[in-house]
Protein backbone atom coordinates (compact mmCIF):
# COMPACT_ATOMS: atom_id res chain seq x y z
CA UNK A 1 0.00 0.00 0.00
CA UNK A 2 2.88 2.20 0.88
CA UNK A 3 4.63 1.35 -2.47
CA UNK A 4 1.57 2.17 -4.06
CA UNK A 5 1.05 5.72 -2.86
CA UNK A 6 4.95 6.26 -3.09
CA UNK A 7 4.57 5.25 -7.11
CA UNK A 8 1.47 7.89 -7.24
CA UNK A 9 3.42 10.87 -5.77
CA UNK A 10 6.49 9.74 -7.94
CA UNK A 11 3.79 9.99 -10.94
CA UNK A 12 2.53 12.89 -9.84
CA UNK A 13 6.17 14.90 -9.51
CA UNK A 14 7.57 13.67 -12.95
CA UNK A 15 4.19 14.39 -14.89
CA UNK A 16 3.93 18.10 -12.66
CA UNK A 17 7.94 18.83 -14.02
CA UNK A 18 6.42 18.06 -17.81
CA UNK A 19 3.58 19.97 -17.68
CA UNK A 20 5.63 22.76 -15.27
CA UNK A 21 8.13 22.65 -18.68
CA UNK A 22 5.32 24.01 -21.17
CA UNK A 23 4.78 27.13 -19.37
CA UNK A 24 8.28 28.20 -18.88
CA UNK A 25 8.84 27.75 -22.48
CA UNK A 26 5.74 29.94 -23.32
CA UNK A 27 7.38 32.23 -20.90
CA UNK A 28 10.78 32.19 -22.31
CA UNK A 29 9.74 33.05 -25.62
CA UNK A 30 7.36 35.08 -25.55
CA UNK A 31 9.69 37.17 -22.99
CA UNK A 32 12.98 36.81 -25.01
CA UNK A 33 12.68 40.56 -26.69
CA UNK A 34 12.09 41.82 -23.10
CA UNK A 35 14.97 39.90 -21.46
CA UNK A 36 17.24 41.01 -24.28
CA UNK A 37 16.24 44.72 -23.56
CA UNK A 38 17.06 43.86 -19.75
CA UNK A 39 20.36 42.60 -20.95
CA UNK A 40 21.14 44.99 -23.22
CA UNK A 41 20.77 48.26 -20.86
CA UNK A 42 22.34 46.53 -17.81
CA UNK A 43 25.66 45.87 -19.93
CA UNK A 44 25.79 49.49 -21.48
CA UNK A 45 29.02 50.92 -21.83
CA UNK A 46 29.61 54.11 -19.36
CA UNK A 47 29.98 57.54 -20.02
CA UNK A 48 32.77 58.78 -22.25
CA UNK A 49 34.38 62.00 -21.62
CA UNK A 50 35.85 61.77 -25.16
CA UNK A 51 32.63 60.98 -27.04
CA UNK A 52 30.86 63.57 -24.70
CA UNK A 53 33.38 66.09 -25.88
CA UNK A 54 33.68 65.44 -29.59
CA UNK A 55 29.57 65.69 -29.87
CA UNK A 56 30.01 69.64 -28.11
CA UNK A 57 32.21 70.57 -30.52
CA UNK A 58 30.54 69.62 -33.12
CA UNK A 59 27.55 71.35 -31.62
CA UNK A 60 29.38 74.89 -30.76
CA UNK A 61 30.74 74.59 -34.37
CA UNK A 62 27.25 74.41 -35.91
CA UNK A 63 26.19 77.09 -33.45
CA UNK A 64 28.87 79.62 -34.34
CA UNK A 65 28.55 78.87 -38.04
CA UNK A 66 25.17 79.37 -38.31
CA UNK A 67 25.84 83.29 -37.39
CA UNK A 68 28.32 83.54 -39.97
CA UNK A 69 26.67 82.21 -42.77
CA UNK A 70 26.93 85.71 -45.35
CA UNK A 71 30.95 84.81 -45.43
CA UNK A 72 30.94 81.56 -47.51
CA UNK A 73 34.87 80.84 -47.05
CA UNK A 74 34.57 81.16 -43.19
CA UNK A 75 31.44 78.59 -43.28
CA UNK A 76 33.93 76.10 -45.47
CA UNK A 77 36.75 76.56 -43.03
CA UNK A 78 34.53 75.35 -40.07
CA UNK A 79 32.93 72.83 -42.11
CA UNK A 80 36.39 71.21 -42.54
CA UNK A 81 36.64 71.21 -39.11
CA UNK A 82 33.54 70.30 -38.27
CA UNK A 83 33.91 67.18 -40.94
CA UNK A 84 36.99 66.43 -39.10
CA UNK A 85 35.72 66.37 -35.80
CA UNK A 86 32.73 64.57 -36.63
CA UNK A 87 34.55 62.10 -38.64
CA UNK A 88 37.39 61.53 -35.45
CA UNK A 89 33.72 60.85 -33.45
CA UNK A 90 32.10 57.89 -35.71
CA UNK A 91 36.05 55.88 -35.32
CA UNK A 92 36.18 56.68 -31.89
CA UNK A 93 32.63 55.30 -30.85
CA UNK A 94 33.37 52.71 -33.23
CA UNK A 95 34.70 50.00 -31.29
CA UNK A 96 34.01 50.63 -27.32
CA UNK A 97 32.23 47.29 -26.28
CA UNK A 98 28.35 47.77 -25.89
CA UNK A 99 27.90 50.99 -27.37
CA UNK A 100 26.13 50.29 -30.26
CA UNK A 101 22.95 52.88 -29.75
CA UNK A 102 25.91 55.91 -30.01
CA UNK A 103 27.53 54.08 -32.94
CA UNK A 104 23.78 54.56 -35.16
CA UNK A 105 24.05 58.21 -33.45
CA UNK A 106 27.29 59.20 -34.48
CA UNK A 107 27.32 57.67 -38.01
CA UNK A 108 24.34 59.77 -38.20
CA UNK A 109 25.81 63.11 -37.31
CA UNK A 110 28.88 62.21 -38.95
CA UNK A 111 26.47 61.64 -42.58
CA UNK A 112 24.94 65.26 -41.58
CA UNK A 113 28.06 66.89 -41.76
CA UNK A 114 28.98 65.31 -44.59
CA UNK A 115 26.57 65.64 -46.93
CA UNK A 116 26.37 69.42 -46.44
CA UNK A 117 30.22 69.46 -46.54
CA UNK A 118 29.27 67.33 -49.53
CA UNK A 119 26.67 70.42 -50.98
CA UNK A 120 29.58 73.27 -50.50
CA UNK A 121 32.18 71.66 -52.22
CA UNK A 122 30.04 71.02 -55.10
CA UNK A 123 27.69 74.20 -55.26
CA UNK A 124 29.59 77.28 -56.29
CA UNK A 125 26.19 79.38 -54.74
CA UNK A 126 24.83 78.60 -51.48
CA UNK A 127 21.56 80.19 -50.27
CA UNK A 128 21.96 82.17 -46.93
CA UNK A 129 18.90 79.96 -46.19
CA UNK A 130 20.10 76.50 -46.64
CA UNK A 131 23.08 77.66 -44.72
CA UNK A 132 21.07 78.92 -41.83
CA UNK A 133 18.85 76.05 -41.81
CA UNK A 134 21.48 73.36 -42.72
CA UNK A 135 23.43 74.11 -39.57
CA UNK A 136 20.28 74.48 -37.14
CA UNK A 137 19.94 70.62 -38.36
CA UNK A 138 23.85 69.66 -37.49
CA UNK A 139 23.35 72.26 -34.00
CA UNK A 140 19.72 70.21 -32.69
CA UNK A 141 20.83 66.72 -33.98
CA UNK A 142 24.30 67.25 -32.01
CA UNK A 143 22.53 68.75 -29.10
CA UNK A 144 20.08 65.50 -29.03
CA UNK A 145 22.85 63.13 -29.26
CA UNK A 146 24.70 64.87 -26.40
CA UNK A 147 21.84 64.75 -24.42
CA UNK A 148 21.40 60.99 -24.56
CA UNK A 149 25.44 60.31 -24.30
CA UNK A 150 25.52 62.25 -21.41
CA UNK A 151 23.10 60.58 -19.17
CA UNK A 152 24.74 57.25 -19.58
CA UNK A 153 25.75 55.47 -16.55
CA UNK A 154 29.34 56.27 -14.79
CA UNK B 1 14.36 67.87 -31.69
CA UNK B 2 11.48 65.96 -31.33
CA UNK B 3 9.31 64.88 -34.27
CA UNK B 4 6.77 67.95 -34.25
CA UNK B 5 9.57 69.75 -34.32
CA UNK B 6 10.60 67.91 -37.63
CA UNK B 7 7.23 67.98 -39.14
CA UNK B 8 7.31 72.04 -38.84
CA UNK B 9 10.50 72.64 -40.16
CA UNK B 10 9.80 70.68 -43.30
CA UNK B 11 6.64 72.77 -43.85
CA UNK B 12 9.05 75.72 -43.78
CA UNK B 13 11.11 74.00 -46.28
CA UNK B 14 8.65 73.63 -48.43
CA UNK B 15 7.03 77.28 -48.09
CA UNK B 16 11.27 78.36 -48.99
CA UNK B 17 11.22 76.14 -51.56
CA UNK B 18 8.20 77.50 -52.90
CA UNK B 19 9.19 81.36 -52.34
CA UNK B 20 12.18 79.99 -54.74
CA UNK B 21 14.34 81.28 -51.84
CA UNK B 22 16.17 77.73 -51.61
CA UNK B 23 17.06 75.41 -54.69
CA UNK B 24 15.69 72.34 -55.65
CA UNK B 25 18.80 70.67 -54.69
CA UNK B 26 19.03 72.78 -51.01
CA UNK B 27 15.31 71.94 -50.65
CA UNK B 28 16.14 67.98 -51.38
CA UNK B 29 19.61 68.20 -49.11
CA UNK B 30 17.05 69.58 -46.39
CA UNK B 31 14.38 66.54 -46.18
CA UNK B 32 17.27 63.99 -46.16
CA UNK B 33 18.54 65.73 -43.14
CA UNK B 34 15.25 65.83 -42.05
CA UNK B 35 15.02 62.08 -42.56
CA UNK B 36 18.55 61.75 -40.78
CA UNK B 37 17.26 63.64 -37.96
CA UNK B 38 14.11 61.73 -37.50
CA UNK B 39 16.59 58.35 -36.81
CA UNK B 40 18.91 60.30 -34.77
CA UNK B 41 15.37 61.63 -32.47
CA UNK B 42 14.33 57.92 -32.32
CA UNK B 43 17.44 56.40 -31.45
CA UNK B 44 18.17 58.55 -28.46
CA UNK B 45 15.23 58.20 -27.32
CA UNK B 46 15.91 54.67 -27.01
CA UNK B 47 19.31 55.28 -25.88
CA UNK B 48 17.29 57.28 -23.16
CA UNK B 49 15.04 54.41 -22.32
CA UNK B 50 17.89 51.95 -21.57
CA UNK B 51 19.95 54.65 -19.40
CA UNK B 52 16.80 54.80 -17.46
CA UNK B 53 16.20 50.85 -17.39
CA UNK B 54 19.78 50.73 -16.46
CA UNK B 55 19.47 52.64 -13.37
CA UNK B 56 16.26 50.77 -12.17
CA UNK B 57 18.25 47.58 -12.23
CA UNK B 58 20.74 48.82 -10.39
CA UNK B 59 18.84 50.52 -7.83
CA UNK B 60 16.96 47.27 -7.48
CA UNK B 61 20.33 45.19 -7.28
CA UNK B 62 21.16 47.63 -4.71
CA UNK B 63 17.81 46.97 -2.37
CA UNK B 64 18.28 43.23 -3.42
CA UNK B 65 21.87 42.87 -1.62
CA UNK B 66 20.26 44.92 1.40
CA UNK B 67 18.10 42.56 2.00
Amino acid sequence: MVGLVLNYFLLVRTSMKKLLLIPVVFLLSGCAPLLYKLYDSYMLAPYDNVEYSLVNKVRTQAEVTEGVCSTKTTVETNLEEMYFVSRELKNFSQHIPDNKDSIKLTKDLYELVNNTRNHYLNNKEVSAVYCKAKFKQIYSNAETIQKAIGARPR
Amino acid sequence: MTLQEIRQLCEEYAQEYQAGRISAEEYKDLLIGMEISKAVTMNAEELQEKEELHSYINATINVLSLV
